[in-house]
């Protein structure tokens, strides 16, 4: 074999199968979204706004830290800023990536204290919005299998249609969803749709991300999502106002005294 | 003679502490701040948007009481937040409280430090400077702590003194103090330091709510028969100095036991409620025409030294959630008070969308609170009472949360002591009027044998609604 043929034969095996035109698995396409698009941390400051079946809207700001953890525990504190009646209302998780259980504390200022919640919540709303305690987690690739079922365009973007479907007994019955429609986007790898069906396959959600925005290299953010529940004709658009990545955030912020200060620089 | 400063061995490491902290100010204030931006000290100042709470309550008795025979009253509170920063670490917090009602519990003029029998019409429900860094956090001023586990009761949590003028609306009241925290990867350790006593505030024997304490009186009537009056001698409140200054250390760790939550906690102090000293027994001079006098009690309330130790944890499994806690009350002074320990076990349910009309969660917390006395104060003590605060002794406490949207709620609620069997309950309805604006109705109820903590309070069955604001 020539010298020179090797080295490009010797990259086609390192290019990943995507780059080759082949369509990729369900799971390695999730796992590339992940690889792109994760950050070491983050600090957000959102808009939330929630729409009743009239139309009418209510405001919410919240500051969102999310932290990667170094011993396999990822950390995420969110905290109401406005309106006044739940301003430092706060949830403060760790996801134990060793045995997939979650911590939750929620800080209510009125009680003035700090208290350990049950994480098998996940399918209840977040605080009146549209969006289950789940939908606020990163995704857990061990918990769920993946499988494209199709590819389509969305606002003219190739896209591959991907179901997601629990992979375990625990996730099953701790889960609100039996199944969920993820469309993602060829070019960047990035999720820009999802439709959430319940155990009985019934549409009861569905999630857009847009205004993307190429952070850096390969990474994306999506400024605005909007979710909506198909059968209360309500709906929440989060709107970013400010975020920074790989940020130093010091472990001592993702812990109770941590859920108990005021916001400060979110 | 210049007086000698004592110093006790706890303030001794307190301040050791607080040394240390600020020794090492001038390293920690030059490191990066956690927005990553640089090294250098940032001072901008940056105040949050303020906010303020409305709370206007309208109170409703159903019957007369002997104590007070008013059965409506009024109350309002206006509560303001102002928070504020200078750069990204020192923090300050300013909670300004105005109160007034039309049934003497408050009273015109501006307290900080409450050490006041009656509300003052203007105070700081808080008021603190932070500085808060990657590994400390130190916090001075006023301020209300929450320590310990138990939605209804929580025998840890003993820093701040309560508001007992209504007894059901009961509040903290903020006590002025240096609170010096450490994070720690599997344990952190918070240090509170609180020179100056702020006592419970109890209501008065012209106060619907007054406590009558059953072995109190049982002690002075074996003595005295009926036949004696009661002056009051008023409070004794310890002077601020370092010897009466209290303190608390805190151990608490999320991480030694992953999924637990486990809390230890030392505290040096006064018991908030205090106990009645009979300081003197003054025999008035016969009465030329209505003859013999009975004697004067002359009674003050003190407040006995003690120490506690507790320990509690909490935990989850599924939608269970489980706690308990203990603490071991020991009083320095025998003759003052009983030592006694006390604990709680809880559990707490949560059902998402339970499948009912309408229903769309509900949250149920069952509790039960108890105390066992080691050691029992002398039989011919001259101090007695100290009953309020120990009103739950082998109890079963319940809460049933029931959210029908965002905006509409139903709380139901009670207590029970087994024995004797007295009791409490409240129905709760709220809802959301607009954006900013809730409406709360109540309906409280008191049942139980006359000398027993609910049943002391039969008269007491009201109805309440409550307007709050937030803006």
């Amino acid at each position: 074999m020539k010298l020179s043929v090797l080295p490009a034969i010797l990259c086609l095996f390192l290019v990943p199968a995507p780059l080759l035109g082949q369509t990729p698995s369900g799971q390695e396409i999730m796992e590339e979204i992940e690889q792109r698009h994760d950050a070491r941390s983050e600090r957000t400051r959102v808009l939330m706004q929630l729409y009743d079946r009239r139309d009418r809207v209510r405001e919410r700001e919240l500051s969102i830290l999310l932290k990667e953890g170094e011993e396999g525990i990822n950390k995420a504190i969110l905290k109401f800023l406005s309106p006044a009646d739940i301003r430092n209302v706060g949830l403060l998780t760790w996801d134990r990536e060793s045995d997939g259980e979650d911590d939750q504390w929620l800080y209510l200022p009125a009680g003035e204290s700090v208290r350990r919640i049950a994480g098998g919540n996940k399918k209840s709303q977040f605080m009146g919005t549209d969006l289950a305690f789940e939908d606020l987690r990163s995704e857990d690739l061990d918990s769920h299998t993946y499988e494209v079922v199709g590819e389509e365009e969305v606002d003219g973007h190739p896209c591959w249609m991907i179901d997601a479907l629990p992979g375990t007994e625990k996730e099953k019955s701790e889960t609100g969803y039996g199944r969920r429609r993820i469309w993602v986007r060829k070019d960047i790898y990035f999720i820009i749709q999802v439709e959430f069906y319940n155990h009985s396959d019934k549409l009861i959600k569905t999630a857009a991300f847009d205004d993307l925005e190429q952070v850096r290299d390969q990474l994306w953010r999506a400024s605005r999502s909007t979710f909506v529940r198909v059968l209360a004709g309500t709906r929440t658009v989060m709107t970013t106002q400010s975020r920074e990545l790989d940020v130093d955030l010091p472990d001592s912020l993702f812990t109770q005294q941590g859920l108990r200060r005021p916001p400060g620089r979110e | 003679m210049a007086p000698k400063m004592r110093m006790s061995l706890p303030a001794a490491g307190c301040v050791l502490v607080i040394l240390h902290v600020l020794a090492q100010a001038p390293a920690v204030f030059g490191q990066e701040n956690p927005s990553g931006g640089g090294d250098s000290l940032r001072f901008d100042h940056h105040l949050d948007k303020p906010a303020y709470e409305l709370n206007l309550r309208h109170i409703g008795y159903g019957r007369e009481s002997e104590n007070e025979a008013r059965r409506y009253f009024l109350d309002a509170e206006i509560l303001g937040s102002l928070r504020g920063r200078f750069g990204d670490r020192l923090h300050y917090t300013l909670a300004p409280q105005i109160r007034f009602d039309n049934a003497d519990r408050t009273e015109a003029g501006f307290t900080f430090s409450e050490r006041t029998s009656t509300r003052p019409l203007f105070t700081f429900k808080e008021a603190y400077a932070a500085w808060y860094g990657d590994v400390w956090e130190v916090t001075v001023g006023k301020k209300i702590f929450s320590w310990g586990v138990g939605d209804g009761f929580r025998p840890a949590d003993n820093l701040n003194p309560y508001d007992f003028l209504d007894v059901i609306e009961a509040g903290k009241i903020g006590i002025p103090a240096l609170s010096v925290f450490r994070y720690g990867e599997k344990i952190s350790t918070q240090l509170v330091f609180v020179p100056l006593f702020i006592p419970g505030r109890l209501p008065a024997t012209d106060n619907r709510w007054a406590f009558e304490d059953a072995a109190a009186e049982a002690r002075i009537h074996e003595t005295f028969g009926d036949w004696y009056t009661v002056a009051d001698g008023g409070r004794v409140l310890p002077a601020m100095s370092l010897s009466e200054a209290q303190y608390a250390l805190r151990l608490n760790s999320s991480t030694l036991l992953m999924g637990w939550d486990l809390s230890f906690s030392y505290f040096r102090g006064r018991y908030a409620y205090g106990v009645l000293f009979l300081e003197d027994v003054i025999f008035p001079p016969a009465d030329p025409e209505a003859g013999l006098q009975p004697p004067v009690l002359m009674i003050e309330q003190v407040y006995p030294e003690y120490r506690e130790i507790t320990a509690g944890f909490s935990t989850t499994a599924g939608n269970w959630e489980f706690h308990a806690g203990a603490a071991l009350h020991r009083t320095l002074d025998r003759a003052m008070d009983d030592s006694f320990n006390e604990y709680v076990a809880g559990i707490n349910h949560t059902l998402y969308d339970p499948g009912l009309p309408l229903l769309r969660e509900v949250i149920a917390t069952l509790e039960y609170a108890g105390i066992g006395v080691t050691r029992e104060r002398p039989a011919d003590s001259r101090y007695s009472g100290a009953g309020f605060g120990r009103g739950l002794d082998n109890a079963l406490l319940a809460d049933l949360q029931l959210t029908f949207s965002d905006d509409t709620h139903l709380n139901l609620q009670g207590a029970v002591n087994l024995d004797p069997g007295d009791r409490y309950s409240r129905i709760a309805l709220s809802h959301r009027l607009w954006d900013r604006i809730t409406l709360e109705v109540d309906y409280q109820t008191f049942a139980g044998p006359p000398d027993s903590f609910f049943g002391g309070w039969d008269e007491n069955d009201r109805f309440v609604m409550w307007i709050a604001g937030s803006f």
